[in-house]
């Protein structure tokens, strides 16, 4: 990512800001699909997200921050698209028929990375998708997430019991995950 | 956790690549539309200003009309409403060019004031009056008036012609309105007797219509590059220069290029190395780039880098090397 083009784009170059965009368009659209699940959902998170960063590129302060700027605002667009979600939940007749079912995935059978993800809380999901994914440091993660250092550290390592415990039933998949 | 086999998995997720590069061109159409919608009234009086600073230093002599000026200072006090400084600049400048067209119409009459063509730009002011006009002015009202231009000969059902522009919403002046426009001419040159054709539709929620041939002094732009054909090219992509016009504040640049309008860049520095083209850029297309910037006396020449950026990387083609006579 070159600095200048961030800084054109926050000047209003749109050809520079659609690049950068676009250039980040896939890790936008695997975060929010870690989150949501569906390809639909994953589609809208990523154009409300455009849409939100396109009227405060210009509040960007520093161009290297790019990334994790549109980062963040993609993860609360996937929070807010979660929260609505849960409201619809208790409207969705079939999913309250498949709740009452107790449809539960046979053990046995692999468990998908996103799946498993899924069954933690919003806030752990999180830290695992920017340290696990995004690379990025304890300390951008606090500052992303609006915690401190210290709750960012608990909610990985908590956040890492769980998923071991869901995916280590599947032996297939990692031998050491923690 | 291991970030190697996280990061595989992560990636297994299909990327529907196509239906996501439509989602954000979406999101910036969407933005683009409500940026417009929103920010209406400071981009016209900061285009409005541009024009004005056009027209106190591009140094176009307009048809003289100092002793009228002098005597009726109706386009002073106009810009005073905005700009005083400048209006009186103006004034004594003789930079506009004073018109007293008059159309009525549903009872409110519409005068033409004043007019100018820099070579690239055209600026009107006009007066609205009438006991049925009553407007509310407030930020929340911006398109309190409403006009477009038509082609040549104007009659039932005529063409409409869009031009770029930029309009200040109406502002009350004693009993009437007072307003102004800015259009981009999108042609290289003005044809002979041009006059232009500009009709207003609605004055403060009255339909109506009010026709204008407002008659333009061909003013012949400052500079321009001509007959040496300037191409540049990469592996991919070409870029010719066909024309470019230089006023003392702005730039028209033509050309021909197959380098997608939403990746192209131009980049212009003069010979001093300074950049013209940050933060002057007005508007471009296929075929276009309107830079608000001018050139000092002295330069030289001055050297054009069109870019595209591809595969996540800026890619420059070789600069042209433009002389200035």
């Amino acid at each position: 990512m070159e600095i200048t083009m961030v800084l054109n784009a926050i000047k209003g170059d749109e050809a520079a800001f659609e690049f950068l965009i676009k250039q980040e368009s896939n890790k936008m659209y695997r975060t929010a699909f870690l989150y949501v699940r569906n390809k639909d959902d994953a589609l809208d998170i990523v154009q409300e997200t455009v849409l939100k960063a396109y009227h405060s590129i210009h509040h960007l302060k520093k161009p290297e921050y790019f990334s994790t700027w549109l980062m963040k605002i993609l993860i609360r667009t996937a929070f807010r698209t979660l929260e609505q979600q849960k409201k619809w939940k208790v409207l969705d007749n079939e999913t309250l028929e498949n709740l009452l079912e107790q449809k539960i995935p046979e053990v046995t059978q692999n468990i998908d990375l996103v799946d498993a993800l899924s069954n933690l809380d919003v806030k752990y999901q999180t830290a695992i998708i920017l340290f696990y994914y995004h690379d990025l440091p304890i300390h951008k993660i606090s500052v992303m997430m609006d915690k401190p250092e210290g709750t960012v550290k608990t909610y990985l390592r908590r956040a890492k019991m769980e998923l071991k415990k869901i995916l280590e039933g599947e032996s297939h998949y990692e031998q050491r995950l923690v | 956790m291991n970030k190697d086999w996280f990061k595989r998995k992560v990636e297994e997720i299909e990327v529907p690549k196509e239906e996501l590069f439509s989602v954000i061109d979406k999101g910036i159409e969407i933005g683009r539309k409500q940026k417009k919608n929103k920010k209406k009234t400071k981009y016209s009086l900061s285009l409005l200003s541009a024009a004005v600073m056009i027209i106190l230093s591009s140094g176009f002599v307009f048809s003289p009309v100092t002793s009228v000026l002098a005597s009726v200072p109706i386009i002073g006090s106009f810009y005073e409403n905005f700009h005083r400084s400048m209006g009186e600049e103006l004034e004594k400048k003789d930079l506009v060019t004073e018109l007293n067209q008059t159309v009525t119409d549903n009872g409110v009459d519409v005068t033409v004031t004043s007019v100018y063509y820099d070579g690239i730009f055209f600026g009107v002011t006009f007066r609205a009056s009438g006991n049925e006009l009553n407007i509310e002015i407030d930020d929340e009202n911006l398109s309190n008036y409403e006009y477009y231009l038509y082609e040549n000969g104007y009659e039932d059902g005529t063409v409409k012609v869009s031009w770029g522009g930029a309009f200040y919403p109406l502002q009350l002046d004693g009993n009437d309105y007072i307003g102004a426009i800015e259009l981009e001419y999108p042609d290289k040159e003005l044809p002979k007797d041009f006059s232009l054709p500009l009709i207003f539709s609605n004055i403060g929620g009255i339909e109506g219509e009010w026709v204008f041939q407002i008659p333009i002094e061909q003013i012949p732009p400052k500079m321009r590059t001509l007959g040496k054909e300037y191409t540049t090219k990469n592996d991919t992509f070409s870029f010719t220069l066909t024309d470019i016009i230089i006023g003392e504040t702005n730039m028209a640049i033509n050309y021909e290029t197959d380098i997608p309008v939403d990746v192209l860049k131009l980049t212009i520095l003069d010979n001093k190395g300074n950049d013209l083209s940050s933060d002057s850029i007005r508007s471009y297309d296929e075929e276009r780039a309107v830079f608000l910037t001018g050139i000092e006396s002295s330069t030289k020449y001055l050297t054009l880098y069109p870019t595209d950026y591809r595969n996540g990387e800026v890619v420059k083609l070789d600069p042209l090397k433009i002389e200035i006579r």
